[in-house]
């Protein structure tokens, strides 16, 4: 092949380049905001995703009746306080902005305060507050009781046994219209 | 936001990632159509590249369709990582007679994807990072500092690593870049802990300090700042970040008075004309090569690239600017930008702290490497000697580079699954109370 | 989590803000300036493109050949000496010894470096060598040729002509020059220096057309100021003087002050202007603006921002101390005034053609900006009218037509024994032939005398030659 033939092949190519790497960014955005949406709607489902259990409170020390129970969502990884950035906002004078930092661990959460805060949940030997499925918390005036989603996985975590089998990889012919009135 | 109670069936559709077929197709066709013009330009035609036009495009639709079959990775991010390989390749082979062939590239990259897939294994299996870190640390330095002991300096930095003479080398520093963020990522986990935090901030320090003593100053830059973000992510500490970033600062500025080649980047930078032959040639050769290439560029194959010193590491940016033009490569940036992006997503919907600030770390020191040597080679910033991810030549930086991808693909799968045994244990929950 | 979600979610915005500012910082420079990087003497691009492309041609606006390449791959220049010398700078030559040339400042397009389509398919389906495209200046060749010829000899200096209403440079000619043709033979140092754009020499009281808008624009009153020049008066601890002490004006109004070109009058004007004032007329005109033009590279004029001394800025009212300017922006002001206050964009380039014949770049008139509001102008107008009626540029005239304009002899050293350089500046005021001129002819003495002379005669031909 000649040079000049080359030189104008070449010429031709550099807008056939430029197009394809504009449909690439274009494409890749569209996924990206399509799978933010749905991340997002993920993240803030009450029904849980990262959940791992619930915090049922059974006394909040003013003995006022409630007919429908208060629950907060647990996820793996949650700091307890009175303060706007806590997974678990709850409200009372004794109760610091950021009290208690809990961290999941197969069977139980494992409660650390945070900058010696008090609170009461079940003492291990070695010293660490950790509340198992059905234990309570008593933090400031209130008690709080503690229930894992999963405590059957739970315990087969616990005992080095494999999780259950999830679903399989689902088609991926899916519409994304009814996902615009649902993200706000 | 306001919690919605929605529908689980909503929810069962929002696990459906969105459709990459196009995306896909787009970037096979890049890579087929680029290597198949650039067989035409000898004559006799270009075996070497006529293969390769026909193995990228098959390696990467396996990777993308095959993959998430056995785990539920991003597919996006691992197309997009893909395209950027493979325009490495595909600028490579434009420039004829580089140092590093693009064979051994498409090799560097190969021996790249088995370190992906070791990494997304590695991550998924990877549970007790509380037990590990120290070994890790550990591990770090040493390696970081072997270079110190048996290396060879490589462009005023003794930060290489000779394996077979003249043929295999290897830059810790490179490595260490993804070990330091499991590190951190461990460390700081738990966030309460005192002692961690200090300890994080002191490994940081002390790789920092073996790399001052290579005079590896581009991959200072990249640790300093990396293991600050990270901090400050973890601790939500904003007073002692910044005091670290202005203790940073003032590093730099007694750099700038007591190493005089860091006075010849800086003074090279603000007017590389004044010394045109000798520091200012670079960046001036990087701009003409970027003015050159116009809108457009000037056409694969075409052009003068190799006129551009350090064109296949350092400089690969200019050169793609000239043959590709500017559009192209303001896409590049933009593809850099949603794999951050989509990173960052990642990390938001990780469950635990680790995983989070591993996979945010991963993302910073990628956003963080590509600003440092774009913005070296469009003369906003001074040169560092760092390398762009994915797209420059070099084994160590593509493998390192593919391993980190590698653990945020881990982790998002490890989302994915729990997303799916969240769902699945509402839709539970619904049928009993039905 | 949530603290984690909420910082990361700050740095992945700053990240993303960085990557934003970077790309459209990178989008920005390469759009305005890459160009010009590639322009570079540096950019072996070009030699080699120089080498194995055929270089385009230069033509004048009426279409005749400056510049091009014969069969022999050998560059040609126009067979008419006067017209190769008068132009040599403005077409340039081919080793880029003359910066602002055609030949070097567009070397890219020469060599076609843009590579369009159209043309290359154009040259490969004709078995052509590849060309480069073609440039039509605006420049017209006789009229330089013919000002050339009538430059005084043994002075150095610059003449510029363009059409005040289009922007259209029509002549640019530059005293010593070279010969392209023969580039072996010995010249002067600044033969490749290209005056027009790249002289900078103190206008002296051409700079008068600015005090006088200024004075128009920021003192209430001016136009009923009176004067008593005495040939001399004290400013701070300098003196300034009218034609060294010699000349005494006596009574004077605005007008005649700038008729009779009173140096005492305008030292009074700017001293009550005040610097900041000054400095603000000045930099409306274009003084200190780093000029981007798209044709020309022009140096920068420049007015001083830290006047010192009252005695400083009493010179610098009368356009000496280190005020400096260009001879085409000096052009561009008179143009400026005669456009109602509006000074348009200089153009060199007519049109960029392929080798298809299809041209690919047209160019249009663009206005820079406005200098003065058109009243001003109007008024600063009429006084460049009395100048060349009955003022010092009385030899400007040219019979059947109105010109106005306005002399200047810059002192440039303390020795009286050194002359001042003449300047002339102005315009025609005439829609169908819209001329301005400017004129500096080095240690020529007063500019009423040669520097008046030749601007009517490059005027004049102006007019007979570019219709």
């Amino acid at each position: 092949m000649s040079r000049e033939t080359y030189e104008l092949l070449a010429l031709v190519a550099r807008y056939w380049f430029a197009v394809l790497a504009l449909a690439v960014v274009f494409r890749g955005w569209l996924a990206c905001i399509q799978d933010n949406r749905k991340a997002r709607l993920l993240r803030e489902w009450e029904g849980g995703a990262g959940c791992v259990g619930e915090l049922v409170l059974t006394d909040d020390g003013t003995r006022r009746r409630r007919k429908k129970p208060v629950k907060w969502q647990v996820p793996a990884e949650a700091v307890l306080g009175s303060g706007a950035a806590a997974d678990i906002r709850l409200r009372g004078r004794d109760i610091r902005k950021r009290h208690i930092f809990m961290t999941y661990r197969p069977g139980e959460m494992v409660l650390h305060s945070v900058n010696g805060a008090p609170f009461e949940g079940r003492g291990l030997p070695d010293g660490t507050q950790v509340l198992r499925d059905g234990d309570t918390l008593r933090v400031g005036k209130m008690k709080l009781m503690m229930v894992f989603f999963d405590a059957e996985d739970a315990e087969r975590e616990a005992a080095g046994k494999p999780r259950r089998k999830a679903a399989q990889v689902l088609p991926e012919d899916a519409s994304d219209d009814e996902f615009e009135d649902v993200w706000e | 936001m306001t919690k919605k109670t929605v529908a689980i069936g909503t929810m069962r559709r929002a696990l459906r990632r969105a459709d990459t077929s196009l995306l896909l197709y787009a970037i096979v066709l890049f890579q087929a159509s680029a290597m198949l013009l650039l067989t035409l330009r000898t004559d006799p035609i270009d075996t070497q590249s006529l293969i390769l036009a026909g193995v990228m495009p098959a390696v990467t639709l396996l990777c993308v369709k095959g993959l998430p079959r056995i785990w539920k990775i991003d597919r996006v991010i691992l197309a997009l990582v893909l395209f950027l390989c493979s325009v490495s390749v595909v600028t490579l082979t434009a420039i004829a007679r580089a140092p590093i062939t693009p064979l051994t590239q498409a090799v560097y990259i190969g021996a790249g994807l088995v370190g992906m897939l070791a990494a997304i294994v590695f991550i998924r299996l990877f549970r007790h990072w509380n037990r590990w870190k120290i070994v890790f640390m550990l591990l770090s330095l040493g390696f970081i500092a072997l270079p110190l002991l048996i290396g060879e300096t490589k462009n005023g930095a003794k930060n290489w690593i000779e394996l077979v003479k003249d043929v295999v080398g290897v830059q810790p520093s490179e490595f260490v870049k993804v070990s330091l963020m499991v590190v951190l990522a461990a460390c700081l986990a738990e966030r309460q802990s005192r002692v961690m935090k200090a300890l994080s901030i002191l490994f940081g320090a002390a790789l920092c300090v073996v790399l001052l003593l290579e005079r590896d100053l581009g991959a200072l830059l990249l640790y300093f700042l990396a293991t600050v973000i990270l901090y400050f992510i973890a601790t939500s500490n904003g007073w002692l970040s910044l005091a670290g970033l202005g203790a940073g600062a003032a590093g730099a500025v007694a750099a700038y008075f007591a190493l005089p080649y860091v006075k010849k980047r800086v003074v090279d930078w603000r007017n590389p004309w004044a010394d045109a032959s000798g520091g200012g040639y670079q960046v001036i050769q990087s701009l003409i090569a970027i003015g050159s290439g116009g809108l457009i560029g000037m056409g694969l194959g075409l052009g003068m690239p190799r006129m551009i010193p350090l064109y296949h590491s350092d400089f690969v940016f200019a050169a793609i600017c000239e043959q590709f033009g500017m559009i192209f490569a303001l896409c590049l940036l933009a593809v850099y930008v949603l794999i951050i992006m989509r990173g960052v997503s990642i990390a938001m919907s990780c469950r635990d702290g680790f995983h989070a600030l591993l996979s945010f770390g991963i993302v910073t020191i990628l956003g963080l490497q590509t600003l440092l040597i774009v913005g070296g080679n469009i003369r906003l910033i001074p040169l560092t000697g760092v390398t762009l991810p994915f797209i420059a030549a070099g084994g160590s930086s593509m493998v390192s580079c593919l391993a980190g991808i590698g653990l945020l693909l881990g982790i998002s799968s490890l989302n994915a699954d729990r997303d799916e045994d969240d769902v699945r244990r509402a839709e539970w929950q619904e049928g009993e109370r039905a | 989590m949530k603290e984690l979600r909420r910082n990361m979610r700050l740095i992945g915005t700053l990240l993303l803000c960085l990557f934003v500012g970077a790309g459209g910082w990178f989008g920005y420079t390469t759009w305005t300036q890459g160009s010009r990087w590639a322009m570079s003497s540096r950019n072996t691009r070009l030699s080699t493109a120089r080498n194995t492309v055929v270089m385009g041609s230069i033509t004048d606006r009426d279409g005749y050949m400056l510049a091009w390449t014969d069969a022999d791959g050998v560059r040609r220049y126009s067979n008419d000496f006067a017209i190769r010398l008068a132009l040599s700078q403005t077409v340039g030559d081919t080793m880029s010894m003359s910066g602002t040339g055609v030949q070097t400042f567009f070397a890219s397009t020469l060599v076609g470096m843009s590579g369009s389509i159209i043309d290359r398919t154009w040259q490969w389906l004709s078995g052509e060598t590849t060309r480069g495209d073609d440039i039509q200046l605006t420049v017209d060749a006789r009229l330089s040729g013919v000002i050339a010829q009538n430059f005084p000899s043994g002075y150095d200096g610059a003449v510029v002509v363009i059409n005040y209403k289009t922007g259209e440079i029509l002549a640019m000619v530059s005293v010593p020059a070279y010969d392209p043709a023969n580039m072996d033979t010995d010249v002067a140092d600044t033969a490749y220096f290209n005056r027009c754009l790249q002289g900078q020499y103190a206008p002296g009281s051409t700079f008068k057309i600015v005090t006088l808008a200024s004075a128009l624009e920021n003192l209430p009153g001016a136009l009923g100021h009176a004067f008593t020049c005495t040939g001399s008066h004290e400013f701070g601890n300098g003196m300034v003087t009218c034609l060294s002490g010699t000349k005494a004006h006596g009574q004077l109004d605005l007008r005649g002050a700038f008729v009779e070109s009173c140096n005492v009058a305008f030292a009074t004007l700017s001293y009550e202007l005040g610097q900041s004032a000054l400095l603000r007329t000045a930099e409306a005109f274009g003084f200190n603006d780093n000029f981007t033009f798209s044709d020309v590279v022009l140096y920068a004029s420049s007015f001083p921002k830290d006047i010192g001394s009252v005695s400083e800025l009493a010179w610098s009212g009368v356009g000496q101390g280190r005020v400096l300017a260009t001879p085409l922006h000096m052009a561009m002001i008179a143009g400026g005034v005669a456009n109602g206050g509006v000074v348009m964009e200089p153009r060199l380039i007519r049109q960029i053609t392929g080798s298809t014949g299809i041209p690919r770049l047209r160019a249009t008139p663009g206005a820079y900006r406005r200098i003065m509001s058109a009243s001003t102008a109007s008024i600063v107008g009429d006084y460049m009218r009395g100048v060349v009626e009955s003022g010092t540029g009385t030899r400007a005239r040219l019979s059947g037509y109105t010109v106005c304009g306005k002399t200047g002899s810059a002192e440039i050293s303390d020795d009286k024994s050194v002359e001042t350089n003449a300047w002339f500046v102005g315009y025609l005021e005439d829609g169908a032939h819209p001329y301005a001129v400017a004129v500096v002819l080095e240690q020529a003495g007063s500019g009423g005398n040669l520097a008046a002379t030749l601007a009517a005669k490059a005027l004049s031909e102006a007019i007979e030659l570019a219709g």
